[in-house]
């Protein structure tokens, strides 16, 4: 074994008791950055989950009186131009009742291509019984209204609405055939939303070519540049001129935006310190190291070591430090994290136990250590074998 | 080499004090060697042989202490006869006093004896102050006894430095201002260090003695 | 008769190696300052020279500069002045990288107070050496090293962690240690200082053997007189000057 490398691990060995609290206070630390981290995060995610996550996240609209959008197709394939998008699907939404018993449960049907609108809705997985719809005149319908209507796949319902013709309004119904059901873990979309194919929607209301809106989801990590994504597509596409309006989900959740940012700036601020005060630790501990063992590192100069290779010496306790000390946090961080979730009654924050933040955090904490080890290296190289000796 | 060394060195070697005892009285007696003689060519030899030669030293210093001690025998036996040596060859005192010893440590004082019967046997009052003799001791007894001459016997090479401490001592304390004679075998391989330790003159055998008689 | 023609003449070539390099230390004019506030001058004009196999002590009182001269010629520290030749190479303009080799090969160190490395065993201590030159340990390597343990009479200590090693048998694995890469020189300072009277017999016969079996040159710093008095030469140094340069 290299020299430096098995000395390092020698004098670990000998102050073992010493050796191990050192490395569990380094774990306390990082479990602590860990746990902060990866619980921030997937609080974070939950809450843009439940918001924006299977949303539109850009929206184009009529901006008149008029809530058809023509010509969308046209759109579509202008805005097929912009990378960032990584979903766009046309929505034909009417305003619908429907009848249950005595009871009329106001509706909003929801016409999509479903091939488009699975990349924003995720629909595909959250059908827990049954099939998309995707003939005419087939529908599905959320957990919560068929708890009402206790209705099975290829039941039918009538679904109604109402068609401006003219200056008159006119009542129209069709019978849909319910091919599935929906859970969006949401009681107000499982509630009202009916999902059909964009073309029953508009051959019911008679909208010809329309549709009511364009959705849009972004990727992931433009997720917080949506509003200048959205004001790019205005620009190019000139949307005003076409009486339409395009909006955002920034610009419409401001406040929970200025909550998530603050926290995750918070949550970044205690790792930040969390990780420096572990740093310092190490840095200190090591420091002390350097003085309790200069007689040895006096007689192994005295036998012709380098300084380079007594330096050594420390670089590695810093990296092995790192090392168990990023272990061992990473394990306790996630067994607090286990720990929590089973205490909390909540089932709102999904721990994801991100791969990518554990495995950063491990090599910017063991790249810490070794940094950590930096001046007590120097001072090792430094330390004059005479003075030692001499010193008896 | 003289006829008679040879013979002593094969009874000194038996470690048979009596024989060697007889043998060298019987010599004396018989006018077969003196004193001087003796101590020169057979004794310090003998001595030196022995102590130089081992080719295992711990198993020399016992046989070279049973050695010593038969020489230390002969060398008081030998007294009488140097007084009579002294009478016949008609040599009157020269009123001279010379401190003989060894510095602190040096426990080889056989030399010594055998210089201070030199310096009796040519004339001096010679005083031989021992063994093992701390520095202050010599100061004191220099004091005391005002000799005009000192010297000191040196075998074993680290005493050289306690030699020159006496010596520096004996020049700073004492109102001496006589010749500091050194000697022994410390000396033999530092042939010129005797200036450095503050000596006057090295003797290497009993003839440079006889030498300094006309200097002193 | 070809033969010993053919050995004659190896002597003869052996005797001008020898010869050349008959000094294995030479020390120029060494001066010596520390500077601590004030220049303190340690050594003065240091002029010596070692024998290539000699057994030489170094005595002086406290102070008197003996333990920062076997630092000099120990390559530990550097002369203000002067020059130092180790083996025919000069010393005192190494880098640290050279001085650091020129150490692990050609010197061994035994200090007073023992510095085994107490992390390891007896056995692992003498290896040191040889793993700080960066050559694999082999088969050979370890018997040398056993070899050595066995010279010095401690083998039955060989897995001994230091702490459980009397003093004597400390020292002893500090001289084995020093003598694994096979030094030309041997640098001891006050080795038998912390030893009872046995183990100062002990180590002294060792080094005695040393020098006659592996012809390393040998310089012992010592106050026990027991020591100098069976050395070769006694240098005594007051003053940071020479005083006395005696040969046995």
């Amino acid at each position: 074994m290299n020299l430096p490398l098995s000395i390092a691990l020698r004098f670990f060995r000998r102050s073992k008791s010493q050796t191990i609290l050192i490395v569990i206070g380094i774990s306390i630390g990082i479990s602590v950055q860990i746990f902060v981290g990866l619980l921030l995060q997937s609080l974070q995610s939950s809450l843009l989950n439940n918001f924006v996550g299977n949303s539109s996240q850009i929206t184009i609209e009529s901006d008149t009186e008029n809530p058809y959008i023509e010509g969308y197709e046209g759109i579509i394939e202008d805005l097929e131009e912009f990378d960032e998008l990584t979903g766009i699907a046309a929505a034909a939404d009417r305003p619908a009742t429907i009848q249950d018993g005595l009871k009329t449960r106001n509706v909003l049907l929801r016409g999509f291509n479903i091939d488009d609108a699975d990349p924003i809705y995720n629909i595909a997985p959250r059908i827990y019984e049954g099939e998309e719809a995707s003939g005419d005149l087939e529908a599905i319908i959320g957990k919560e209204l068929n708890d009402e209507l206790d209705l099975d796949t290829d039941d039918t319902l009538t679904i109604f609405g109402i068609v401006k013709k003219g200056e008159d309004n006119m009542a129209v119904n069709r019978t849909f055939k319910i091919v599935g059901f929906f859970d969006f873990e949401s009681e107000g979309i499982n509630n009202q939303w009916i999902i059909t194919t964009i073309e029953s929607v508009q051959e019911m209301f008679n909208m010809n070519k329309t549709v009511t809106s364009i959705e849009m989801q972004v990727e992931e990590d433009l997720l917080y540049e949506a509003d200048e994504i959205a004001d790019d597509i205005d620009k190019e596409l000139d949307l005003e001129d076409d009486g339409l309006k395009i909006s955002n989900w920034i610009d419409e959740n401001q406040q929970l935006l200025n909550g998530l940012q603050s926290q995750g700036l918070s949550s970044l601020f205690i790792q930040a310190f969390v990780l420096i005060s572990v740093v310092i630790g190490i840095s200190s501990v090591l420091a002390i190291s350097v003085v309790q063992k200069q007689q040895q590192l006096g007689i192994l100069k005295a036998m012709g070591i380098t300084n380079r290779s007594a330096s050594l010496i420390f670089l590695f306790q810093g990296l092995i430090l790192g090392i168990f000390g990023a272990i061992g946090g990473i394990v306790l961080g996630i067994f607090f994290l286990w720990g929590f979730t089973q205490a909390s009654a909540s089932d709102f924050i999904v721990i994801q136990y991100n791969p990518i933040f554990i495995l950063a955090s491990a090599a910017i904490i063991i790249g810490s250590s070794v940094l950590a080890a930096v001046s007590p290296a120097i001072k090792s190289s430094k330390l004059n074998p005479i003075e030692v000796i001499r010193g008896g | 080499m003289h006829p008679l060394y040879e013979e002593f060195l094969k009874l000194l070697e038996n470690e048979d004090k009596e024989k060697c005892v007889e043998f060298i009285i019987l010599k004396l007696d018989n006018k077969e060697i003196n004193v001087p003689t003796l101590y020169s060519d057979i004794l310090e030899p003998s001595l030196n042989l022995f102590y130089c030669d081992a080719e295992d030293e711990k198993l020399c210093i016992w046989k070279e202490h049973i050695r010593t001690s038969i020489i230390g025998t002969i060398i008081e036996i030998c007294y009488p006869y140097l007084i009579k040596e002294k009478k016949e060859r008609g040599i009157k005192s020269n009123q001279i006093k010379v401190l003989v010893g060894c510095p602190a440590e040096e426990f080889h004082d056989v030399g010594a004896k055998m210089i201070a019967d030199f310096f009796t046997l040519y004339g001096f009052d010679a005083i031989y102050v021992g063994a093992n003799t701390p520095r202050t001791e010599i100061r004191d007894a220099i004091n005391t006894l005002k000799p005009k001459i000192i010297a000191l016997s040196v075998t074993n090479y680290f005493n050289l430095m306690e030699a020159e401490k006496a010596i520096s001592l004996i020049k700073e304390h004492t109102d001496f201002d006589g010749k500091i004679i050194v000697g022994g075998l410390a000396f033999m391989s530092n042939p010129e260090i005797y200036k450095k330790i503050g000596a006057d003159i090295f003797v290497e055998n009993y003839k440079d003695i006889q030498k300094l008689t006309g200097e002193v | 008769m070809v033969e010993s023609q053919i050995k004659k003449l190896d002597t003869q070539e052996d005797f001008v190696k020898t010869e050349k390099k008959a000094f294995v230390i030479e020390l120029k004019n060494i001066d010596k300052f520390y500077y601590t506030g004030v220049a303190t001058q340690v050594l003065f004009d240091i002029n010596l020279q070692f024998r290539q196999g000699s057994f030489n002590s170094i005595v002086g009182p406290s102070g008197s500069g003996k333990s920062t001269l076997m630092n000099l010629i120990g390559t530990l520290d550097k002369p203000t002045k002067g020059e130092i030749y180790i083996d025919g190479k000069r010393t005192d303009k190494m880098t640290k990288k050279e001085l650091a080799e020129l150490r692990n090969k050609a010197i061994g160190f035994v200090f007073q107070f023992h510095y085994l490395l107490p992390e390891y065993t007896a056995l692992e201590n003498v290896l040191l050496p040889h793993r700080i030159s960066k050559e694999k340990i082999t088969k050979e390597t370890k018997t040398r090293a056993l070899d050595l343990l066995t010279f010095m009479g401690i083998e039955d200590v060989k897995n001994n962690l230091a702490n459980n090693m009397s003093g004597g048998q400390q020292q002893r694995t500090a001289i084995a240690r020093a003598l694994m890469n096979n030094p030309k020189i041997l640098l001891a300072d006050e080795p038998t200082g912390n030893l009872d009277t046995d183990s100062t017999d002990r180590v002294y016969d060792l080094l005695r053997d040393i020098n006659e079996d592996f012809k390393t040159t040998i310089i012992v710093i010592t106050h026990e007189r027991r020591i100098a008095e069976k050395t070769d030469r006694i240098i005594e140094i007051r003053d940071g000057r020479i005083h006395l340069d005696l040969l046995k």
